[in-house]
C-alpha cells in the first residue's frame, strides 16, 4: 500500500495485469489494436485545444521517479510524462506504445521489443534502445514492482538501435509486469545516469509522453504543459494505450491536504477534479454541478495475519478460525457505499480482471461461523486472557473502522483484543521492526497485482513468514504456462494455496471514485489519466 | 545596547544547538524511516537496507550525528529525503505564506487591541466601547478549526463573498491575494486580539495603581492626557513581549489554519516532512522557527528599550 491522502494506492497500475497475461502467452506479436470496448464515453462535441485542468494532489509526491517512489501522485504524473514499451487498454490487455511490437521467444525466454520509429522526449532527443536499456535496468534494479522479475532476468541488451532485447533465465511473463507496473516508463539513458540516492532528480523528468514538467513548487503545486513533442501510437486511446489528444496547454496540480478543504474547492470551482472519500460520496452524488467517474478497478481492503512464532497467527488453526469469525460482508457495509464496494470473495484481483480473478478461495472465504472460530482459537493454544494485538494507520478511517467490528465479533466469543492506530510511518516501522509486536494489520492493496497471488505483498512484509518454498514452484507453473487455459490453472492453484495459507484476509473491494466539474470533458475515470480530457467552452 | 544584541546572539548559539541535537536523537528514536515510507510496503529488505545506506542513515548514530553537525556549522543543513531540494531551498520557499499570514494577523490584532483597550481606558463608561471589549474575550473560547470552518461555509460556501482557499504572492496579485488571505487572516485575528486585549487590560489595570499617577492628577493633568500620555504606553511593554512570542508561534503553528484554507506555509510543509520521516527538512524548519524565537525575543528587547527609558539605562 502507498500513501497519500488517499494513501497509495497503486490502482493505476493495479488496473492493469490481467489481460495482459493472456496476451503474453505462447509465441505472439502484438501490434496495436483497438479495444472491443472503451473505458467510457466521452461527451459529445468535438475536443477542444487549450486551457488548464485544476487536479487536486492529497500530497506533494517529491519526486516523478515512479521507479523508487510508490507515492499515488508519482504515478498519476509518471503516466502523463511518460510511456512504456507496452501498457494496458481498457480491457486490461496490453498494447504496445513505445513499442511497435514484441515478440516472445519459442522458448519463453527471450523477449523481443521493436521501437517505434519517430519518437522523440520532450527535449527533442530521439528515443534509442540504449535509453530504454537504461531505462529497464534501473526499473529491475531498483524498483519493487519489478522484484519478482529480477532473478530470472539474465540480461536486457540493445542488438540495434530499434531493438531492445531481454534475455531469461526461466519463462516469466514480462509483458503482463511491465504493462502492470508505473515504473516502467522509459527515460533518456543520460536522466537514469542521474540518479541519486532518492532517485532521479525532478529536473530530469524527461520523457516521451503527451505533457511535459513545466514547474514545480514544492509543498505547492506542480504544473504539466503539452508536449509538442509527443508522437502518440496508432490505434484508438484506451486507458494508458492508444493516441492520446493532450488537449489541454497544461494541467495544474494543487497540493490540497484537507479533503474537506479539496471538496470545498471543488465545489467553488477551484479544482476541476478531485478523489474525494467514501463519506462525500451521497453529497457529490446530489450535486448537479458535479459529475462522478467511478473507476473500473478497486482496492482489496484486507487483514494481515502475523505469521510470525510471536504472533497466534502463526497457528493454522488461529488463522482459519480468523476466517470463520470476520463478518466479512457486515465490515463492508459499515462503508455505507454500496455502489462503490464489492465482495471480494477472497480473490486477489477483482472481477474486471478478468485473467486472474479466481474464485477457488471462494467457498473457504464465505464461511462465518463465530462459534467453531472459537473452538478453533482455543485449539491453536490462545490462553485465557491473551490479547490479539491489531493494529493500523489512521490515515485511511475504514481500516480502523475494520479493526473495531472485528474486535467487537473477537469480544462476542470471549476474546480480548486491542487496535492501535499510527501515522503509515510509524506503521510500517512497528510493522518491520517488532515483527513480535501485533498480530492483525489491516492495509489495501492493489486489486490486480503484477504478479499473481499476495506473493509480493508477503514478500514485502516478509516477516509474516509466508511459506515462499511452497508458493515458488506455483508462480513458476504460472510463468510457464502456454496457454490461457493453462495460466488460469496455475492461477486458480495459487489462488487455492494462498485460501488455505491465508497470509492475509481479504475483506472486500472497494472501488475508487473521481469527482470533476462538467466542463471537464473526454475523461472517464481512467485513474487520474487526463492526457485526452479538453475543456468545455 | 550592544549587549543586549550579544547576550542574544549568544542565546542563539545556544538554543539551536541544544534543539538540533534533542531533535536529531529524537527523531532517530520514533518508530518508521524514511527508506519505508518512500519506498512502500512492497519494498524488500535489501531495498529499504540499500536506501538508508544511501541517504546516511546506517552507522553509528554519533557518527550520523557529528557528520549532521559538522555540516550544519558550515551552513549546511542537507537535502531534503522527500522532495531532494536543499532544506534551506525548501524553508525559504514556503516561509512566504506563513510569514504573510503571521505578519498580517499580528499587525492587525496588535492594532485592534490598542484601539479597544484605549477606548475602554478613555471611555470607560461608554457601552459600546464595554460590549467590543467584552466580545473580544468570546476569541479565546472559540477554536481556531472551528471558526475557521464557520467561515469557510459562511463566507465562501453560503455566500460567496471569498474564496474557500488558496495562496497567491501579495505582490505577484495584491487583489487576490487580499480576498484569499481575508479569511484566515481574521480566523486568527479573532484569537489573538483577544488574548492581547486581555494582556492590556491585566497591564492596564496594574499601570493604574502607580503612584506616578496620583502626582499627574496632582499637578492638574487631566484623566484622557494620564491614561493617554502615560498609562497605555507604559502597559504596552508586556504586550511586546506577548505579540512577540505569539508571531514567532504563529510561524510553526498555524497547520491547521494553512490546511483549512489550503495555504502552503512552513507547517503544512513540516506536517508532510515528519509523516515522511524528512528527517533534514524536519531539523532544519524546527531550528529555523527556534531561530526565529530567538530573533523576535532580540527584537522584544529592542523595543523595550526604545519604549522604556528605565531598560536603557539598565
Amino acid at each position: 500500500m502507498d500513501r497519500t491522502g488517499q494513501r497509495r494506492k497503486p490502482k493505476i497500475i493495479a488496473l492493469v495485469t490481467a489481460g495482459l497475461l493472456l496476451s503474453a502467452c505462447g509465441t505472439a506479436t502484438k501490434s496495436p489494436s483497438t479495444p472491443a470496448t472503451p473505458a467510457a464515453q466521452s461527451d459529445a462535441g468535438q475536443p477542444a485545444r487549450g486551457g488548464n485542468l485544476t487536479v487536486r494532489l492529497a500530497q506533494d509526491p517529491g519526486s516523478l521517479d515512479t521507479v523508487q517512489n510508490s507515492n499515488a501522485g508519482t504515478s498519476y504524473l509518471g503516466h502523463e510524462i511518460f510511456e512504456s514499451l507496452v501498457a494496458i487498454d481498457a480491457n486490461y490487455q496490453p498494447q504496445p506504445v513505445l513499442a511497435e511490437s514484441y515478440k516472445k521467444g519459442d522458448d519463453g525466454l527471450s523477449y523481443t521489443f521493436t521501437l517505434r520509429k519517430g519518437v522523440q522526449f520532450s527535449d527533442g532527443s530521439p528515443l534509442t534502445s540504449a535509453d530504454v536499456v537504461a531505462s529497464m535496468r534501473y526499473w529491475v534494479e531498483k524498483g519493487s514492482y519489478a522484484g519478482s522479475l529480477k532473478p530470472v532476468l539474465k540480461e536486457i541488451t540493445a542488438p540495434d538501435e530499434n531493438t531492445v532485447l531481454f534475455s531469461l533465465k526461466a519463462p516469466f511473463n514480462l509483458v503482463a509486469l511491465m504493462a502492470a507496473s508505473h515504473g516502467s516508463g522509459i527515460r533518456r539513458a543520460a536522466d537514469v545516469a542521474a540518479a541519486g540516492a532518492t532517485g532521479i532528480p525532478q529536473d530530469h523528468a524527461i520523457g516521451t509522453g503527451p505533457y511535459k514538467l513545466k514547474s514545480w513548487t514544492a509543498g505547492q503545486e506542480i504544473v504539466l504543459e503539452r508536449n509538442d513533442k509527443y508522437k502518440p501510437p496508432t490505434g484508438e486511446s484506451s486507458g494508458y494505450a492508444g493516441a492520446k489528444g493532450a488537449y489541454l496547454d497544461t494541467i495544474t496540480y494543487k497540493v490540497i491536504a484537507d479533503r474537506d478543504a479539496a471538496f470545498n474547492s471543488l465545489q467553488t470551482g477551484l479544482l476541476d477534479i478531485s478523489e474525494p472519500s467514501y463519506d462525500q460520496y451521497d453529497q457529490i452524488k446530489q450535486n448537479p454541478n458535479l459529475k462522478i467517474g467511478v473507476e473500473g478497478a478497486a482496492n482489496i481492503q484486507y487483514v494481515a495475519l502475523n505469521h510470525n512464532s510471536g504472533s497466534i497467527f502463526s497457528k493454522p488453526e488461529a488463522r482459519d478460525a480468523m476466517n470463520l469469525l470476520v463478518d466479512k460482508k457486515a465490515i463492508m457495509e459499515s462503508q455505507g457505499v454500496p455502489d462503490l464496494t464489492l465482495p471480494s470473495n477472497g480473490a486477489f484481483a477483482t472481477q474486471t480482471n478478468k485473467a486472474m480473478y479466481s474464485e477457488a478461495g471462494k467457498a473457504k472465504w464465505d464461511q462465518h461461523d463465530p462459534e467453531k472460530a472459537k473452538q478453533l482459537f482455543a485449539a491453536a493454544g490462545l490462553r485465557p486472557g491473551q490479547t490479539i494485538r491489531m493494529i493500523t494507520t489512521d490515515e485511511f478511517p475504514q481500516f480502523k473502522d475494520a479493526l473495531v467490528i472485528i474486535q467487537d465479533s473477537l469480544k462476542k466469543i470471549g476474546i480480548n483484543a486491542t487496535v492501535e492506530s499510527y501515522d503509515f510511518a510509524t506503521l510500517i516501522g512497528r510493522k518491520n521492526n517488532q515483527p513480535n509486536s501485533w498480530d492483525v494489520l489491516a492495509l489495501m492493496d492493489d486489486a490486480n497485482p503484477p504478479v499473481p497471488s499476495y506473493s509480493d505483498n508477503v514478500q514485502g512484509m516478509d516477516n509474516m513468514g509466508y511459506p515462499r518454498d511452497k508458493l515458488a514452484p506455483l508462480l513458476t507453473a504460472y510463468n510457464a504456462a502456454q496457454t490461457p487455459e493453462e495460466q488460469k490453472q496455475a492461477i486458480d492453484k495459487i489462488q487455492e494455496f494462498t485460501s488455505e495459507n491465508l497470509p492475509t484476509l481479504t475483506l472486500y473491494n472497494a472501488r475508487s471514485y473521481v469527482a470533476y466539474n462538467p466542463k471537464v470533458q473526454g475523461y472517464d475515470g481512467w485513474g487520474l489519466e487526463f492526457a485526452n480530457a479538453w475543456l468545455a467552452r | 545596547m550592544l549587549g543586549v544584541i550579544l547576550r542574544r546572539l549568544r542565546d542563539l548559539v545556544i538554543v539551536l544547538f541544544v534543539v538540533g541535537t534533542a531533535l536529531f536523537f529524537l527523531l532517530r528514536s520514533i518508530p518508521g524511516d524514511p527508506a519505508a515510507v518512500l519506498l512502500g510496503t512492497k519494498a524488500s529488505p535489501e531495498q529499504l537496507e540499500r536506501l538508508r545506506h544511501d541517504l546516511g542513515l546506517t552507522g553509528p548514530l554519533y557518527e550520523q550525528y557529528l557528520h549532521w553537525l559538522g555540516n550544519v556549522l558550515t551552513g549546511d543543513f542537507g537535502t531534503s529525503i522527500k522532495y531532494n531540494l536543499p532544506v534551506l531551498q525548501m524553508i525559504f520557499d514556503n516561509i512566504a505564506p506563513t510569514l504573510t499570514l503571521a505578519i498580517a494577523s499580528t499587525v492587525i490584532s496588535f492594532m485592534l487591541t490598542v484601539l479597544i483597550v484605549t477606548w475602554v481606558t478613555v471611555a470607560p463608561n461608554n457601552r459600546v466601547a464595554r460590549l467590543v471589549n467584552r466580545a473580544t474575550q468570546f476569541g479565546l473560547a472559540l477554536p481556531e478549526f472551528w471558526l475557521a470552518l464557520l467561515a469557510v461555509y459562511l463566507f465562501a460556501l453560503t455566500f460567496g463573498w471569498f474564496p474557500t482557499g488558496g495562496y497567491t504572492p501579495l505582490f505577484e496579485d495584491p487583489a487576490t491575494a487580499i480576498t484569499q488571505l481575508a479569511l484566515p487572516v481574521a480566523v486568527l485575528v479573532v484569537g489573538q486580539t483577544a488574548f492581547l486585549t486581555i494582556t492590556m487590560e491585566e497591564s492596564v489595570l496594574g499601570e493604574l495603581t502607580q503612584l506616578y499617577l496620583r502626582t499627574a492628577r496632582a499637578k492638574g493633568v487631566g484623566e484622557r492626557r494620564i491614561m493617554l500620555r502615560h498609562v497605555l504606553p507604559n502597559s504596552m511593554l508586556p504586550v511586546l513581549t506577548t505579540v512577540g512570542l505569539n508571531f514567532a508561534s504563529l510561524i510553526g503553528g498555524v497547520v491547521v489554519i494553512e490546511s483549512i484554507f489550503i495555504i502552503p506555509g512552513l507547517g503544512t510543509t513540516l506536517l508532510g516532512a515528519v509523516y515522511a520521516r524528512d528527517f533534514p527538512l524536519i531539523q532544519g524548519g524546527v531550528m529555523f522557527i527556534a531561530f526565529l524565537f530567538v530573533l523576535m525575543n532580540l527584537l522584544v528587547d529592542l523595543a523595550y528599550a526604545l519604549i522604556d527609558p528605565k531598560v536603557r539605562v539598565s
